[in-house]
C-alpha cells in the first residue's frame, strides 16, 4: 500500500497553484505545529515560538510558486527543518548578543543545543509524525467498527492494559490485540501515504 | 470476559505463529477460523502480544511513540500558537479562518449579503460602516444578524441589518430607527445594550449594533428539554420582568415577547431580553403586505390581537404566555391557523397549569393566571410589580445563596470589617453620589447628592451605599456619550473624566458643579492629573495626547501621534509621557519637548519606541518611573526597562485582551484585567503570577485601581459591578457596589484609598465611600 502509486496532486503541487485554500489550511495544520513544537523544544517562549512559527510560514507562502523540485535539496521536510533551525538559530544568537538580557548563558546553552547538522532531529520527526496521525486517523477511522477502534485507543493512545481496555468492551485479552494490531496497521499505511504526498516536491 | 475462560478453552495448543502470519492477521488476510485461533493464542501468549504489536507498527519506534501523543493539542489553549495560527491562515487563505467558518451553518449561505463593503482585515466577511463583519449569526423576521468585531472598542457586536425588503417600506424604516433609538436609551442588566443605530449608507440600509450575546433563546432551550424546572422558569420570568420594567419606565413597550426573544447568556446564565419595539416595524410591512396582522399570536395579548393598541400589560400577558409554555411545554392557546389562536386568545380560558405540570405551585399558578388575563385591568399593572413578586418567591425557592451584596450585607460588613481594622469608631456613614447631569436642567448640572439612607441602620448602610434615587441619565440627554476614563486630583478635590464624545469634563466635589476642561475630536481613552495636580493629561482616539492646564482651562501643549492612542500615563517626577496606541506601539515622549498641537501637523517624534502588538489598551509607569507596562489586546503584557528599551517581562496567560492594568504603589505588583473575567497580579521582578482572580466579574473587566495600601484593588466590570478585593483574600470581594446601569469602564480610589470615583457606559460619574 505504501508504495501505490500517487492518485492525488501531492500537497506542494497544490500549495503552488496558489489558489487550493483548502491545500494550504492543510498545509499550515500539518507544519505549523511542527514548527511551533520545535521552536519551544529549544527554549523559545511562546510568543515567540508563535511568531517565529508565523515567519517560516509566511515565508513559505511567498516563496511557494518559486519552489520547484531539487535532488540537492533533498525533501521538504527537510528543507523547512534547515530554514526552521536556521530562525530558531539567529533568534536565540540575537538574543545571547543583546547587552543585559536577561539568560545570557541560557540562551546560549540552548544555541549550543541545536546539533550542528542539517538532519531533522527526534523531536522535529516526533512532531511531524505526531500531525501526520493524527490526520490519518481522521481518514481511516470510518473504516473500523467501534469496538475495534476503542479497543485501540484504550491501549495505544489512552495507554491502559489490553485486560482492562477489553473487560470494558466485553473482549477478550487476544481480540484487544488483535483490533490494536488492525488499526494500527492500517494508520501505519496511511502515514505512510500521507508523508508522500506531503513531501513530493 | 475473564481470560482465564479462554485459556481452557478446547482449542488444541499451537506453536507461535510466523511473523509473517501475525502481519497478516494485522492486515485482516487470514480466515475466520484461523484467526480465531491465532485471537485465543493471543490471550495467553505474552511474547507474541509483543511481536504483533511491533510487526503492526513496521517496528517503527517512532510512530508507536507518538501514538500516545495523539489526544494532545499541538500548544495550550492559552498559548499565543493559536491566534498565530488563524492569522496566518487567513492572511495565506484569504479567506475566514475555519473555526469562524464552521459557525456559518449552510442554510445561511444563500443570504445576500451584497450592502457590505469590501474588507482588507483578514478573516472578516466584509465591511458595514465601522465595523469588520466576523460572520451570519442568523435571520429574523426583521433581517439578518452577524456578528461583527468593533475595532475602535476591540469587541465583537451584534448588528442586525433591517431586511432589504423593509427599506422600500418608508413607515417600517422609519419606525425600525425610531424604536431602535428608543430601545437604545434604556440600559439594563435585563435587556440586550443596543449601542448605536446607523445607517448604511450606499444602500441606505438601516442597522442596528447591539451586544453580542454568547448563549441560546429560551425558544432553543425550551426545544431542547422540553421545560423548566419551578425555579428556573422563576428566575428567567423574575429577570425578564425587570427587563420589562426598565423599558417600561422609558415608555418603550415590547410588543412582541416570546421565547424566541429572550436570551440566555451562556457564561451567565443572565437572561436578557431583545429586539424591543421592532415587531412593530415588522407588522407595518406584514399588514401592507398582506392586510393581516404580524406573526404567530401564541403570545400575543388578546388586545393586542384584536388591533385594540397595546401598553405596558401586553407585555405582561405575554411573558406570562412564556411562563405557562416554560412551564407546561406549551403555550396557553394554542391553533392550527392563527385565526384559531386568536379566537381562543379572546374567547377561551387557558387549561389549568397544574393539570399539565403538577409540580407548580399553587402561587405561581396564580401569578401566571393573573398575568394571562384578559382584561388588563385585571392583570399586575406594571412588570416592578410583577419583578417585586417573584423576587420574594425566589428567595425562598433559593434560601442559602445570594448573589448580590444587597441580599446580605452583614457578610459583607463583617469581612470589610476585619480590613479596616485601625478605625474604632465608625460612625453613621453618609454616603456621597455623583451624577452628571448634563441636559438642559437648568441648575442642576453637576450637583451630588449627599444624604442618609432612611430608615436604615448603620450597618446596613456602611455595607450598601445608597446614593439616593437612582436620577440617571440616558445617553440621549447627556450629549457626552459614556465615560471612558476617569482621574482623581491627587488634592481629592476634583475629578478629571474622559468622555465618549471628546470632552474631558472636571468635576468639582466640593460642589462647584462640572465644566469642561477641554475637547478632543474623538473619544477621549485616558485622562490622568499630573502628580501636582496643575494639569490633565488626556489620549484621544483623535491620534492626539494633549495638556490642560486647570487653572487656565487651556491647552497648553500636545503631542500628535496620528494614530489612536487607547491609553496614556504620566511618571512621577513629570517628564515623559507614555502612550499606547491601536497599532500595538509603546511610545515614551519627553514633556520637555513637546510643543503647541497644530492642526493637520505631522506626526511628532517620540523619545523611544517599544513594539508589543495588538491595540494597547493600557500603559503604566512604575512608581520609580525605571519601568513601563503595556497591554495589548493581544492578550499578553510587557514590562518594559525605559533605560534599555527592552522587554523585560513578558507576562503571559489571559485568554481575552487585556482592558486596563495598575502598578501596585510600591511597584513590586502589577495587577492585569481582561475581557477574560479574570484578574492577575505579577510579580514584577521575574515576572511570575502570584495571583489569579478568576471570573472576578461575570463578563469582562474593563479597569483596576490599587488603593494607596496595596492591600486592597477595585476592578469594574462589563456586567455594571464595580467589586473591591482584599489581595490577600480574594476569594469573594469585600464589596460589591452595583448601581451602574451598564458596564463600568472606569474605576480608581482617590489618593487617599479613602473613596472610589467610577464611571461607565450609562454617562455617569460616581463617587463611592470606602471607608473614612
Amino acid at each position: 500500500m505504501a508504495d501505490a502509486p500517487l492518485t492525488r496532486a501531492t500537497l506542494l503541487a497544490r500549495i503552488r497553484d496558489g489558489h487550493d485554500t483548502d491545500a494550504w489550511r492543510e498545509f499550515l495544520h500539518l507544519y505549523g505545529p511542527v514548527v511551533y513544537g520545535f521552536a519551544r523544544n529549544r527554549g523559545l517562549q511562546d510568543a515567540d515560538a508563535a511568531d517565529l512559527m508565523q515567519e517560516v510560514l509566511r515565508s513559505v507562502a511567498r516563496n511557494a510558486n518559486k519552489m520547484e523540485y531539487d535532488p540537492k535539496r533533498g525533501t521538504f521536510r527537510g528543507w523547512l527543518y534547515t530554514v526552521t533551525r536556521n530562525k530558531v538559530y539567529n533568534f536565540l544568537n540575537g538574543q545571547r548578543n543583546r547587552p543585559r538580557a536577561s539568560g545570557d548563558s541560557a540562551a546560549q546553552e540552548r544555541l549550543d543545543a541545536i546539533p550542528d547538522r542539517d538532519e531533522p532531529g527526534n523531536d522535529w520527526e516526533l512532531e511531524y509524525q505526531r500531525q501526520l496521525s493524527a490526520k490519518a486517523m481522521d481518514r481511516v477511522k470510518g473504516e473500523f467498527q467501534k469496538s475495534t477502534w476503542s479497543a485501540f485507543w484504550g491501549t495505544a493512545v489512552e495507554g491502559r492494559t489490553p485486560n482492562a481496555v477489553g473487560a470494558e468492551l466485553k473482549m477478550s485479552t487476544g481480540a484487544v490485540y488483535v483490533a490494536k494490531s488492525r488499526v494500527i496497521a492500517r494508520l501505519r499505511d496511511e502515514v505512510k501515504k500521507l508523508e508522500a504526498e506531503a513531501e513530493a516536491w | 470476559m475473564a481470560t482465564a475462560d479462554m485459556t481452557t478453552d478446547a482449542t488444541p495448543q499451537v506453536d507461535c505463529p510466523s511473523a509473517e502470519e501475525l502481519r497478516r492477521l494485522a492486515r485482516g488476510h487470514l480466515t475466520d477460523a484461523r484467526q480465531a485461533v491465532l485471537t485465543a493464542h493471543l490471550d495467553r501468549c505474552p511474547g507474541c502480544q509483543g511481536r504483533l504489536d511491533e510487526i503492526a507498527a513496521d517496528g517503527d519506534k517512532l510512530f508507536t511513540g507518538c501514538m500516545k501523543k495523539l489526544c494532545e493539542p499541538p500548544a495550550p489553549k492559552d498559548s499565543a500558537f493559536w491566534d498565530a495560527m488563524s492569522e496566518v491562515e487567513a492572511e495565506v487563505t484569504g479567506t475566514t479562518p475555519s473555526d469562524m467558518a464552521g459557525n456559518t451553518s449552510a442554510n445561511l449561505s444563500d443570504l445576500k449579503l451584497d450592502f457590505l463593503q469590501p474588507t482588507d482585515t483578514p478573516g472578516r466577511i466584509g465591511r458595514l460602516g465601522a465595523f469588520d463583519v466576523i460572520r451570519v449569526v442568523g435571520r429574523g423576521g426583521m433581517g439578518v444578524v452577524l456578528a461583527a468585531f468593533d475595532e475602535s472598542l476591540q469587541r465583537e457586536v451584534a448588528i442586525k441589518v433591517l431586511d432589504p425588503q423593509l427599506k422600500s417600506n418608508d413607515t417600517a424604516q422609519h419606525r425600525f430607527c425610531r424604536e431602535a433609538r428608543a430601545a437604545a436609551k434604556v440600559s439594563h442588566d435585563n435587556i440586550v445594550t443596543v449601542y448605536q443605530v446607523s445607517e448604511e449608507e450606499a444602500a441606505g440600509l438601516p442597522y442596528l449594533v447591539m451586544q453580542l450575546v454568547n448563549g441560546e433563546t429560551l425558544e432553543d432551550r425550551l426545544r431542547r428539554i422540553g421545560k423548566l424546572s419551578i425555579e428556573e422558569a422563576v428566575r428567567v420570568a423574575m429577570q425578564a420582568a425587570l427587563g420589562l420594567a426598565a423599558a417600561h419606565e422609558h415608555l418603550l413597550i415590547h410588543r412582541d415577547i416570546k421565547p424566541a426573544n429572550i436570551l440566555i447568556d451562556a457564561a451567565t446564565n443572565k437572561v436578557k431580553l431583545t429586539d424591543f419595539g421592532l415587531a412593530r416595524a415588522a407588522e407595518d410591512l406584514k399588514l401592507t403586505r398582506t392586510g393581516f396582522v404580524a406573526g404567530t399570536p401564541l403570545y400575543m395579548a388578546p388586545e393586542q390581537a384584536r388591533g385594540d393598541g397595546v401598553d405596558p400589560r401586553s407585555d405582561l400577558f405575554s411573558l406570562g404566555s412564556v411562563m405557562y409554555e416554560s412551564l407546561a411545554g406549551k403555550p396557553p392557546f394554542e391553533g392550527k391557523t392563527p385565526l384559531v389562536v386568536l379566537r381562543r386568545l379572546t374567547d377561551e380560558t387557558h387549561e389549568p397549569l397544574h393539570k399539565l405540570n403538577p409540580e407548580v405551585p399553587d402561587w405561581l399558578e396564580d401569578v401566571i393566571d393573573k398575568l394571562l388575563e384578559k382584561n388588563p385591568d385585571h392583570r399586575y399593572q406594571t412588570a416592578t410589580e410583577l419583578a417585586n413578586e417573584l423576587t420574594v418567591h425566589y428567595a425562598c425557592l433559593k434560601p442559602a445563596t445570594m448573589d448580590k451584596v444587597e441580599a446580605c450585607p452583614m457578610t459583607q460588613v463583617r469581612s470589610w470589617r476585619s480590613l479596616v481594622r485601625s478605625r474604632s469608631q465608625r460612625k453613621f456613614v453618609s454616603l456621597l453620589a455623583g451624577t452628571f447631569l448634563l441636559g438642559s436642567v437648568a441648575g442642576a448640572t453637576g450637583m451630588y447628592f449627599l444624604r442618609p439612607r432612611g430608615g436604615a441602620s448603620s450597618e446596613v448602610a456602611l455595607a450598601v451605599p445608597d446614593l439616593g434615587p437612582a436620577e440617571l441619565n440616558q445617553t440621549d440627554n447627556l450629549k457626552a456619550g459614556a465615560v471612558w476614563s476617569l482621574s482623581p486630583s491627587p488634592d481629592g478635590k476634583f475629578v478629571a473624566a474622559g468622555m465618549e464624545d471628546g470632552t474631558i469634563k472636571l468635576w468639582n466635589l466640593n460642589g462647584g458643579g462640572v465644566s469642561d476642561l477641554g475637547k478632543h475630536d474623538g473619544s477621549v481613552w485616558s485622562v490622568n492629573f499630573t502628580p501636582d495636580g496643575n494639569r490633565v493629561v488626556s489620549a484621544s482616539g483623535d491620534g492626539t495626547v494633549q495638556v490642560w492646564n486647570v487653572t487656565s482651562m487651556m491647552m497648553e501643549k500636545g503631542i500628535n501621534n496620528r494614530i489612536p492612542v487607547r491609553s496614556a500615563a504620566m511618571n512621577a517626577d513629570q517628564t515623559s509621557i507614555v502612550t499606547g496606541d491601536a497599532t500595538g506601539m509603546v511610545k515614551i515622549w519627553d514633556i520637555e519637548s513637546m510643543g503647541p498641537l497644530l492642526p493637520g501637523g505631522v506626526p511628532d517624534k517620540p523619545r523611544q519606541e517599544f513594539v508589543h502588538r495588538g491595540t494597547i489598551s493600557a500603559v503604566a509607569f512604575s512608581p520609580d518611573g525605571t519601568m513601563v507596562a503595556s497591554g495589548s489586546a493581544n492578550k499578553t503584557a510587557i514590562l518594559w526597562d525605559v533605560k534599555t528599551g527592552k522587554a523585560v517581562q513578558r507576562l503571559i496567560g489571559h485568554e481575552g485582551p487585556i482592558y486596563s492594568l495598575a502598578f501596585s504603589p510600591e511597584g513590586d505588583r502589577l495587577a492585569t484585567v481582561s475581557w477574560d473575567h479574570s484578574i492577575r497580579i505579577w510579580d514584577t521582578k521575574n515576572g511570575d503570577l502570584v495571583k489569579k482572580i478568576e471570573n472576578a466579574h461575570e463578563e469582562g473587566v474593563w479597569s483596576v485601581s490599587y488603593s494607596c495600601c496595596g492591600k486592597i484593588l477595585a476592578s469594574a466590570g462589563q456586567e455594571g459591578l464595580v467589586k473591591v478585593w482584599d489581595i490577600d483574600n480574594t476569594e469573594k470581594p469585600i464589596r460589591v457596589y452595583s448601581r451602574h446601569k451598564g458596564t463600568v469602564h472606569a474605576v480608581h480610589f482617590t489618593a487617599k484609598g479613602t473613596q472610589l470615583i467610577t464611571g461607565g457606559r450609562d454617562g455617569t460619574i460616581r463617587l463611592w465611600k470606602v471607608r473614612d
